[in-house]
């Protein structure tokens, strides 16, 4: 147990160091750093451009340059924000409550969804509720969710009027958190009940089920003992992959519903060339990713015995 | 007999029209078994999408990029106010939508194509190497597979957007960069069991050269599971590429895209409904086609990961 726990605590750390390794690249790639820092860098004021110079030691080699940006980051100076004209971390905190509100009314929904229903799907298969689950997942995973964003829109809250079409307003009101935690949970719940109803039939399939159930035990019984605890491992470990569509999502139907999140932040710094917002952004999931997953692999390990010492 | 008797005509009970029920039935059943074992359907969309990415020039009825404003917003032509000259409507400064439709799949599958062929080539070759050196190789290329694929896409994609601009050459990168490891992680299982076959010791013994090997032994036998791969990541590849395009990062302006088409009509959703429908139908039909045929392609070539229905 303590090698995987601190292997897994390896790749974190790798992912970490990866993200911040490929952003300092790309920063350094596109030719003087400092280009990205500036807002109208055609006519460079002398004084700002000698102070970043100074910022990101650029008389030294690369590889301290490095060094200094990240110690610059591990003690959370992102440096100012080129459109608000204030430190990126308070525009971030700004906005990552609401990014975190929404995903949490989404990842609940996809899995109060996606979860039970490929359980059904499974144990009733080949019947209607089975063609109707595997329809609504294979929609969900092929359908563009800024499309469907936008659909939802159209009729909901152009034509029947039933919904707003795009606010988050003030507080916590049911009424907004409708349409984007349903467009957004979507495909997490499409995800979900395909795996759920894979694993599902494949430990009904399983020897230990039949002999269960030829031993004259119950159907409800082995559905309840012997098969969601062993079916439900595989969802919980891809939990991690679903979460990186997640990230994606997030920031399209942030988009499409004007919603004051992290990723439709992250989109307008794209759009206002603002850069230190953007690649605060960027760290801040990939902290956020690299610590999910590591939390996921531990749990999945503390379930399942058989994965500690593979 | 009494369900003959119960029909007006007695009709019903004639030789010939039962032997025609059962021909009909039988017929039914031979073309449902059809459809079922030969994608006949995902084959039908993904056709249209390559013949309109060739021909796109000469079936479009309109040019893409002619503008006519007296014809701004015109609906499809099916309803009371729209046009038979516009089958699909205008957009909002008067662009044949169905034609930008067809050079959007011209976009989409260029896009797809190339990134495929660099994600697919460069998995392939590292999936390779890490599979038949295994050890130090193996865990290198691995780690970096494994860290690449933990980084939030989105994220690396909107960053290398700022930083290079918006073009077609960053789009392709982007996409192939998303692409290779999932060929790295299928081609290395594959090969880590081949190596120890006995004819690839033979090759070995008889003093053929590892280039040889890897090319010459290992390479044909990954070509299914590469060819799978492909065909799986071929929806996926088109919905990102759409999703970037929609946030203004894949394909620039004028160009049509269906990512971009959609991101237009939101702006004219009040008035015109069908600038932002088209395009996103026509994403969507072709995602759903790849996804199957790609699931098709690999139940027929690989059944060893074949999913349980």
């Amino acid at each position: 147990m303590r090698t995987f726990v601190l292997r897994r605590l390896f790749y974190a750390f790798l992912t970490v160091v990866g993200g911040t390794l490929l952003l300092f690249i790309l920063s350094r790639m596109a030719g003087d750093p400092r280009v990205l820092y500036m807002d109208d860098y055609s006519k460079p004021d002398p004084e700002v451009w000698e102070r970043l110079g100074e910022k990101f030691h650029l008389d030294k080699p690369v590889p301290v340059q490095y060094a200094y940006w990240v110690w610059d980051i591990t003690r959370g100076e992102f440096g100012e924000s080129i459109a608000a004209t204030r430190p990126v971390e308070d525009v971030i905190y700004s906005r990552l409550w609401n990014s975190i509100q929404l995903g949490a009314v989404a990842w609940a929904l996809g899995t109060l969804v996606g979860v039970p229903l490929g359980m059904l799907s499974a144990v009733k298969r080949g019947q209607p509720i089975d063609y109707l689950g595997r329809a609504l997942a294979l929609t969900g995973q092929s359908l563009p969710s800024f499309w469907v964003a936008i659909m939802a829109i159209l009729v909901f809250a152009e034509i029947l009027g039933w919904l707003p079409s795009a606010t988050k307003g003030e507080g916590f009101a049911v009424r907004n958190f409708v349409m984007p935690a349903v467009v957004l949970g979507w495909l997490p719940a499409a995800s979900y009940l395909r795996l759920t109803r894979s694993s599902m039939l494949e430990v009904l399939d399983s020897e230990y089920v039949k002999f269960a159930r030829s031993k004259g035990v119950g159907m409800t019984t082995v559905l309840w003992k012997h098969t969601f605890r062993n079916a439900l491992l595989t969802p919980l470990t891809f939990s991690a992959l679903l979460l990186l569509g997640f990230v994606t999502g997030t920031t399209v139907v942030e988009v499409v519903f004007a919603w004051p999140g992290l990723g439709r932040l992250a989109v307008e710094s794209v759009w206002g060339n603002d850069f230190p917002v953007l690649s605060a952004i960027m760290l801040m999931m990939v902290v956020l990713y690299a610590v999910v997953v590591l939390a996921l692999d531990l749990l999945y390990a503390l379930v399942d015995p058989r994965i500690r010492y593979s | 007999m009494k369900i003959a008797e119960s029909t007006p005509t007695g009709r019903a009970n004639s030789l010939g029209h039962r032997l025609g029920v059962v021909v009909l039935a039988a017929w039914a059943q031979e073309v449902f078994f059809f459809l079922r074992r030969w994608p006949v359907i995902p084959g039908m969309v993904l056709g249209t999408l390559v013949v309109c990415a060739i021909f796109a020039p000469w079936i479009s009825p309109h040019d893409p990029y002619q503008n006519t404003l007296s014809d701004r917003l015109v609906p499809p032509a099916w309803t009371a106010e729209g046009h038979s000259k516009y089958l699909l409507g205008t957009d909002w400064i008067g662009r044949d939508q169905l034609s930008r439709i067809i050079h959007g799949a011209r976009v989409s599958a260029g896009v797809m194509a190339i990134a495929l062929s660099v994600g697919m080539t460069v998995g392939t070759i590292l999936g390779m190497l890490a599979g038949y050196f295994g050890r130090h190789v193996d865990e290198t290329i691995m780690r970096i597979v494994d860290t690449w694929a933990a980084l939030p896409f989105i994220m690396v994609a909107l960053v290398i957007r700022l930083i290079f601009g918006q073009s077609y050459g960053v789009l392709v990168i982007l996409l192939a960069l998303l692409s290779w490891p999932g060929a790295v992680r299928l081609v290395r299982a594959e090969a880590l069991s081949l190596r120890t076959r006995d004819y690839v010791a033979m090759a070995k013994v008889s003093g053929a050269s590892t280039p040889r090997i890897l090319f010459k032994h290992i390479l044909p036998s990954v070509w299914n599971v590469v060819l799978v791969t492909a065909s799986l990541q071929m929806g996926g590849i088109i919905l990102v590429e759409a999703t970037l395009s929609f946030l203004n990062v894949g394909i620039p302006a004028p160009t049509p895209s269906w990512g971009s088409m959609t991101s237009a009509g939101k702006d004219y959703l009040k008035d015109a409904w069908w600038v932002a429908m088209f395009p996103g139908l026509a994403i969507f039909f072709v995602v759903m086609a790849g996804n199957f045929f790609g699931d098709w392609l690999r139940d027929r070539l690989d059944p060893t990961i074949r999913q349980i229905n």
